[in-house]
């Protein structure tokens, strides 16, 4: 069943890919042998075509774990708020506070790894590439 | 062609004390940069490069090769410990490096990498400094047409580690090849699918697609996978053998010829721009696996898949060097940073190079080979290192993987804009794997896809948009032959195992 | 190491030469923004007047790479940028003034969104062929192409395409435009016999002493150093030529102290024997720092003239 559904979506993006994203996304030339659009009009096209395969053929037993993608969702949102608040307010100060925040959602209470974990490793990465190699970071 | 004299002045220019430890300080740092996920030995070259400037050119040079040198080896320590490859050449490694390590033999899959790395690389410096000026005339002569149609036969040998679901396999490289035409178009220069975004004209970064791909979305599955009052990365038992730690001469020995049709791969691809490692890593895996009498053990831990693997990536990286030397046309990254290297200190690659600077140029191959030696003994002290830093929680490990693979990407694409995309990239590799789309069949499309692209379109206008005129081309059609012959073979192939 | 440092105390102490009055100097380091990737020719050009700079004036100068549409996307970032002197970019022109030109109206800049600093140099492109065709300069290179029926010339960039389908349209030549990446790809084309022609911005030199390749024509407004005999297009009777320059501009409404500061310092790290050196051995050429207001007018003629080409 996932098979299925997963081959109609991948047959939608590529129809919307050949109908709507291309057209808008690409400009028009009028000369030349690969135009700009080929090549993704092609992908697109074969898209469409495996993607009604996947979704006719018989259906490989699958299993997907919803609640460990929801997880991973989870830590990619603090990873992108960690990257954000790195942004405002330099990786030097961030990166331990986001470590740490990583480290006790895995579950670490040990207070030892804790602090090798995010305070001496992100320290000293932030010194070695700000202060020994002299490249701004963020 | 150069005097013998000139060739033993420059072997002995090189192999001075002082080179000798521009060298191993360059292999040293190469292997422990190269081993942090999300920095590679491209970047360390870049960094290292304004630190040259106030040294002589070949130990300035010498640094740089040791650098690069050891980064190869070091790349496929995350690869095989923590399944985060840096790059995508690594990622082949990782195939069988990752799951030995799991069996609680991680000293014993890095050593083979380290073996095999430098078995490759020894294989094509001997290629370089004996015969890289004939080679040289080959490589010319393969024009766009012929470059096409190697492509298409490395498409045609990769094609099979598709894995069981060939459309998911189509789809996965066709979202690869998509994602490869963001940016300029080759023909006509004209942007497509920036939306509003100047940073993506030139693309999207390799380095944070392969690094979002291959190394955070693996650290997102460890994270969301990990359990309270999180153990060791990776359990090494406490009654293994000496076997089990170390790599034995009957081991290395078995593995002759994969290493041997890899270094042959790695050296051919490297000669010819354009065309890169990954790709040759990945053919060599490929075409060891369908040789094999047990394809089935591979994917699981097998030594031969690790040596296949590292022996063609490594080899790539000498033979960079036959068109940078003799041409002046660097065939990667880090060569394309050796040249700037070189140019710094006044010395312009090209055909000039061997007459105006030969004592120079052995120099440098006297250094390469002492940089594969370095990588023997530095490695051999460097792994022990490494086994005993991933019995660290995993919650320390993956947390500072995230901190350098921000740092990094940061560093390599300029700006904040490239993390983002690693992000998005981690994101569609996490999804892709759940619902059963190889991510590394869609990096291999992302990475050749661009080169191919500008192939296709150089070919159409040589030949007119004419199909015929191939006949013109003898070279590029034995190759597509060979490919198309390589694809009926493997479809047969399969046919048979499954009756 | 202790040789190293000895040798780096020699080189700074035998470049520091002159020592600058400043009546200004940046509050903390200066950020030299690079608009191309790490490893190309800019980037070392940039690394090596950043440290150059660094040497003489005692600031701390950063060089940092955004690449990004050869340089679009760096100037798009340079509009937030403070105009407090913290900040310079290193650009070419031709990509700016191509952009400028077909899509002007996406690009949230224009020549007047920043002030300008100063050149480093021009880059040379000239017009080559494998020594053994039977050709020597363009009119014969089209008279070829007419018999052959069109013949392949390859080009790295969008003024060269532009320079090539109007000698195709002057002329009637129907060549075929070989699109490529680089000047070393365009080189071994020539060598390897898959084009009859490319332009060239300097890979070509060392094959032109060995007598590999010849030169047909100079593609910019003059000809070049270190081959004074051949002639320009324009000479040629082709009213075709680029001079893409490697410039300095920096956010708009820098302090006049802080301009005329900058671009001073700008200017003796280009007159350095250092600099000059790298320019020589990675361009063939000498420097030509046209100053600030030689490289606003510089700019300004160059969307002039681009937008020539395209009509």
């Amino acid at each position: 069943m996932t098979d299925r559904l997963t081959g109609i979506a991948v047959i939608l993006f590529g129809a919307a890919l050949f109908f709507l994203i291309t057209p808008a996304a690409t400009e028009t030339v009028g000369y030349g042998w690969l135009r700009p659009n080929t090549v993704p009009n092609v992908m697109a096209v074969i898209m469409i075509l495996a993607g009604t395969t996947l979704a006719i053929s018989t259906p490989q037993e699958q299993q997907i774990d919803f609640p460990k993608m929801a997880r991973a969702a989870g830590f990619l949102l603090v990873i992108s708020i960690g990257l954000w608040a790195m942004a405002q307010w330099r990786y030097v100060f961030v990166a331990p506070m986001l470590a740490l925040v990583l480290m006790v959602l895995v579950g670490e209470r040990r207070w030892p790894w804790l602090l090798v974990g995010a305070v001496v490793l992100p320290v000293t990465i932030s010194f070695l590439i700000e202060y020994v190699l002299e490249r701004p970071l963020f | 062609m150069v005097d013998l004299s000139v060739i033993l002045a420059g072997f002995a220019d090189a192999f001075t004390p002082i080179n000798l430890m521009f060298v191993v300080c360059g292999v040293m740092l190469g292997q422990f940069v190269g081993a942090m996920p999300g920095i590679g030995p491209v970047m360390a070259m870049a960094i290292a490069i304004p630190f040259t400037f106030v040294i002589d050119p070949l130990p300035a040079i010498a640094f740089l090769v040791g650098i690069n040198k050891g980064g190869l080896v070091g790349g496929a320590v995350p690869a095989i410990l923590i399944n985060t490859p840096g790059t995508p050449d690594a990622a082949a490694t990782a195939m069988d490096g990752h799951p030995l390590a799991q069996q609680g033999k991680p000293e014993k899959a890095t050593k083979m990498a380290l073996y095999s790395s430098v078995t490759g690389d020894t294989f094509s410096d001997i290629v370089l400094v004996t015969i890289s000026a004939p080679l040289a005339l080959v490589a010319l002569k393969m024009g766009p047409v012929e470059i096409l149609a190697l492509m298409v036969f490395a498409f045609s040998v990769i094609a099979g580690l598709v894995g069981k679901s060939i459309s998911k396999g189509i789809i996965a490289a066709a979202l690869g090849m998509l994602a490869a035409t963001v940016g300029l178009d080759p023909e006509h220069a004209t942007p497509r699918y920036y939306f509003g975004y100047f940073e993506l004209f030139d693309g999207l970064s390799l380095a944070a697609v392969a690094i979002g791909m291959l190394a955070v979305a693996e650290i997102l599955r460890r994270l969301a996978s990990s359990k309270k009052g999180a153990s060791a990365t990776i359990d090494q038992p406490k009654d293994m053998t000496a076997a089990d730690r170390r790599v034995s001469f009957a081991e290395y020995w078995a593995c002759r010829f994969t290493m041997l049709r890899g270094a042959a791969i790695g050296t051919i691809l490297g000669a010819l721009p354009g065309v890169g490692s990954t790709a040759a890593a990945f053919m060599s895996y490929a075409a060891t696996k369908k040789s094999s009498k047990d394809p089935d053990s591979f994917g699981k831990g097998n030594l031969q898949g690790i040596a296949a693997a590292e022996s063609a990536n490594s080899a790539v990286m000498g033979a960079n060097l036959i068109p940078l030397l003799t041409l002046g046309i660097p065939g990667s990254v880090g060569a394309a940073l050796i040249i700037s290297a070189f140019v710094i200190h006044g010395i312009q690659p090209g055909p000039l190079l061997f007459e105006e600077q030969g004592r120079l140029v052995y120099g440098l191959f006297g250094a390469m080979i002492m940089a594969n030696f370095a990588n023997l003994f530095v490695g051999q002290l460097g792994l022990r290192l490494w086994s005993f830093v991933i019995r660290a929680p995993e919650s320390v490990i993956f947390s500072t993987a995230i901190l350098l693979c921000i740092a990094g990407v940061y560093l390599a694409t300029g700006g904040v804009f490239g993390v983002i995309i690693m992000l998005m990239a981690a994101a569609l590799g996490y999804v892709m794997t759940s619902f059963g789309f190889s991510p590394v069949i869609f990096i291999i499309a992302f990475f050749l896809g661009g080169r191919f692209e500008i192939a296709l379109s150089q070919s159409l206008v040589l030949l007119d948009g004419n199909v015929l005129a191939l006949i013109n081309y003898p070279i590029a059609l034995a190759l597509f032959a060979i490919a198309l012959i390589t694809m009926v073979w493997m479809i047969w192939a399969d046919r048979q195992k499954e009756l | 190491m202790n040789r190293i440092i000895a040798v780096a105390c020699a080189a700074i102490m035998s470049i520091a030469g002159p020592a600058l009055a400043q009546d200004w100097a940046p509050s903390g380091s200066v950020e030299l923004q690079i608009g191309f990737g790490a490893g190309g020719e800019t980037d070392t050009l940039g690394r090596v007047i950043a440290a150059t700079m660094e040497e003489q004036t005692g600031w701390n100068v950063v060089p940092q790479n955004k690449p990004g549409g050869g340089g679009i996307a760096m100037f798009t970032g340079l509009l937030n940028a403070d105009a407090d002197g913290s900040v310079i970019a290193m650009g070419v022109s031709m990509p700016v003034l191509i952009n400028l030109t077909l899509r002007g109206d996406q690009l949230p800049f224009d020549l007047d969104s920043f002030d300008y600093l100063g050149t480093v140099t021009r880059a040379q492109l000239a017009i080559i062929a494998r020594d053994d065709a039977p050709f020597d300069d363009i009119a014969s290179l089209v008279e070829y192409s007419k018999e052959q029926g069109g013949v392949p010339v390859a080009f790295d960039a969008k003024p060269q395409e532009l320079m090539l389908m109007a000698l195709n349209e002057q002329t009637g030549a129907g060549f075929k435009l070989v699109s490529t990446k680089s000047s070393a790809e365009m080189v071994q084309f020539v060598l390897g016999g898959q084009v009859q022609a490319s332009f060239n911005a300097g890979t070509h030199i060392q094959y032109l002493e060995k007598g590999d390749v010849k030169m047909l024509a100079s593609a910019n407004a003059d000809r070049h150093s270190y081959a004074q005999d051949v002639p320009t297009l324009q000479e040629q009777g082709y009213d075709l030529y680029t001079d893409p320059y490697f410039y300095f501009a920096a956010p708009k409404g820098l302090s006049d102290d802080a301009k005329s500061a900058l671009a001073a310092a700008l200017d003796a790290a280009i007159k350095s024997d250092k600099v000059q050196d790298v320019v020589t051995n990675v361009m063939q050429n000498s420097t030509n720092n046209l100053g600030p207001d030689g490289t606003k007018k510089m700019m300004e003629d160059g969307l002039e003239s681009v937008g020539d080409l395209f009509n």
